[in-house]
């Protein structure tokens, strides 16, 4: 199995810099697609003040690069919820967290003054807040709804999210209404998982933190592996049950607001990646955390790309693209969920 | 020679808010099995949990190995003693190995990759509970007495001195609870293991274990099989007439 997810790794991180080179080099003249691998063979990284350089240096490339991290970060997020709740339904956006997230940056939107006060960083800031402030309500909920066996409630954390979702929405309608068109364009189109306006200060400060994240998460890739035997269970085997817990969920939660911060309310990629990715290698987080992120950032490049040429030079948002892949996705899992829930009462 | 000793527990009170079990002194020896018995909700699970280091107690100590439990991080108590909860809340889409290779949890390094040490340990332990041809199949596809057998592989694994286990014999038939009490037998004898064992079936506990600790509302005392009034402290714990108690051979 170990080897396995080697070769998977290896297979679609190939699949990535191939998706990654063609988002570079495709683009659309008069509405048909064209195919400019020349554009990037001959772009100087010095100075290069061309045209075809500009589109490349800072319009695609930032775009690919930007695509990719928000991929792995929905997705890496998503598979330590569900390893966390032991429930596959555990999405990010699903449960509010990326609506949390998404309030936060609309709030910042609503006060432009405030970002030219404090600086670029106030976005990946503010969306890791306000993830973190949704992920602890929407647990705090669903743990009051029940628990059994250590698990959290399929229905509970479900409704959670579609309470803090509500309310999110229904915050974030209210700000959007009061903003300028031009703001409201904007915003929108960000929110509907839009990935057109990243700047490279910006993306990598977001790398970086993924990256540490990521790597935190994999020094405690089996540690989280013991939740498969409930919390009683990992803390017979040396496993401090509840700090882990609240670091990964803090972790995770860290994840959505980058996630967020760059490519708006981006749905159902933590449910279907983490879902793919075990249903190939199992459940073994050491096996699974490179994986799942190389599947995320793959899905969400190829995505974009699709977003950007499909109805060229109109852009579809990538959530749209995202949210018909998971709903079949979610109604699928849902009812293997409640059938299995039925079958349990 | 005599054998050491692996548990202590000195003036030992547990519970949550109020004491359920209190001023328990408890020694336990390599090799030795202890049957805890006694009525629902007297606090068998709970003082389980506290010899595990799960809770802390109220009042007093528990020395396993020589080693003060409270003083004790998560990972230094899981490799002295661990325990198997009634309850099985695990995941059963894990395979039997994968199940086993979890007791390997506290050894693990900082990369959680296993070593050759880790390796060998899990055969050990799945060749000691007879799970080797099942060791790929999932859990969900296997019977209750085989998922029983790999739970206590995966404690095996774990290479402890002490094993606490919470009625380990439920749900399981006669034969599967033969099974499982003759491959707990040939543990303590081969692996010098320390069992403490919570019990429903007084029978089973007198047939089962060196020694019987009975819990009653009066409080916790060991009550040997030679003891001319077992029947009436058995009767006494479990607030039943003396004839309701089964017998006990």
């Amino acid at each position: 199995m170990r080897r396995q997810a080697w070769i998977w790794t290896a297979g679609l991180a190939a699949l990535l810099l191939l998706s990654a080179w063609l988002s570079m080099a495709l683009g659309s003249q008069q509405g048909r697609l064209v195919l400019e691998p020349d554009w990037i063979a001959t772009v100087s990284f010095d100075g290069d003040q061309s045209l075809h350089a500009r589109v490349l240096l800072f319009w695609r490339a930032p775009r690919v690069v930007a695509s990719m991290v928000i991929g792995a970060c929905l997705a890496v997020a998503g598979l330590v919820l569900q390893g966390l709740t032991r429930n596959p339904l555990a999405d990010p956006y699903l449960l509010g967290i990326s609506g949390g997230a998404g309030l936060a940056v609309v709030l910042v939107h609503a006060l432009p003054a405030l970002v030219v006060g404090a600086g670029w960083w106030l976005v990946p800031v503010a969306a890791f807040s306000g993830a973190q402030g949704a992920a602890l309500l929407v647990l705090g909920i669903a743990r009051s709804s029940g628990v059994s066996g250590g698990r959290l409630s399929v229905l509970g954390l479900i409704l959670a999210g579609v309470v803090i979702n509500a309310f999110c929405a229904a915050v974030m309608s209210f700000l959007l209404v009061r903003f300028d068109p031009f703001r409201l364009r904007i915003t929108t189109l960000w929110l509907a998982g839009g990935i057109g306006f990243t700047r490279w200060d910006q993306l990598a400060f977001v790398t970086l933190l993924a990256l540490a994240a990521w790597l935190f998460l994999r020094l405690q890739a089996h540690r989280l592996n013991a939740f498969a035997l409930g919390t009683s269970g990992a803390s017979a085997v040396g496993v401090d049950a509840d700090r882990v817990l609240l670091r990964a969920a803090l972790v995770s939660s860290l994840l959505t607001g980058l996630g967020v911060a760059l490519g708006g309310l981006l749905g159902y990629v933590g449910l279907i990646v983490p879902h793919a990715v075990r249903g190939l290698v199992g459940s073994d987080f050491r096996r699974t955390l490179l994986l799942t992120a190389v599947a995320g950032a793959l899905l969400v490049a190829v995505a974009d790309s699709v977003a950007r040429l499909v109805l060229a030079p109109e852009e579809l948002p990538v959530g749209v693209l995202t949210a018909l892949i998971g709903c079949p996705v979610l109604l699928m899992l849902l009812r293997v969920q409640l059938r299995g829930a039925g079958r349990g009462s | 020679m005599t054998a050491a000793t692996v548990l202590e527990a000195r003036d030992l009170a547990c519970g949550y808010d109020a004491p359920l079990v209190s001023g328990l002194d408890l020694t336990l020896s390599q090799g030795q099995a202890l049957a805890v018995v006694g009525p629902n909700g007297v606090g068998k699970t709970t003082l389980l949990r506290t010899l595990a280091g799960q809770l802390p107690p109220l009042t007093g100590t528990v020395h396993v190995g020589g080693a003060d439990l409270a003083r004790q991080s998560h990972l230094q108590r899981a490799k002295r003693v661990t325990i198997l909860l009634q309850e099985d809340p695990g995941d059963h889409s894990l395979t039997v190995r994968e199940l086993v290779e979890l007791g390997r949890t506290p050894h693990l390094g900082l990369w959680g990759r296993p070593g050759p040490e880790d390796l060998q340990a899990v055969e050990q332990a799945l060749q000691a509970c007879h799970l080797e041809e099942l060791a790929h199949r999932r859990l969900d596809r296997v019977s209750g007495g085989e998922r029983q057998r790999a739970r206590i592989a995966m404690t095996l694994a774990q290479q402890t001195a002490l094993l606490l286990l919470d009625e380990p014999a439920s749900h399981l038939d006669l034969r599967r609870r033969v099974e499982l009490f003759e491959l707990l037998t040939t543990l303590r004898r081969q692996r010098h293991l320390a069992l403490v064992m919570v019990l429903h079936d007084l029978p089973e506990a007198y047939q089962e274990a060196d020694r019987v600790l009975v819990l009653g509302q009066s409080g916790a005392a060991e009550v040997p099989a030679g003891d001319p009034e077992r029947r009436g402290k058995l009767a006494r714990a479990f607030e039943v007439p003396e004839e309701r108690i089964p017998g006990l051979g």
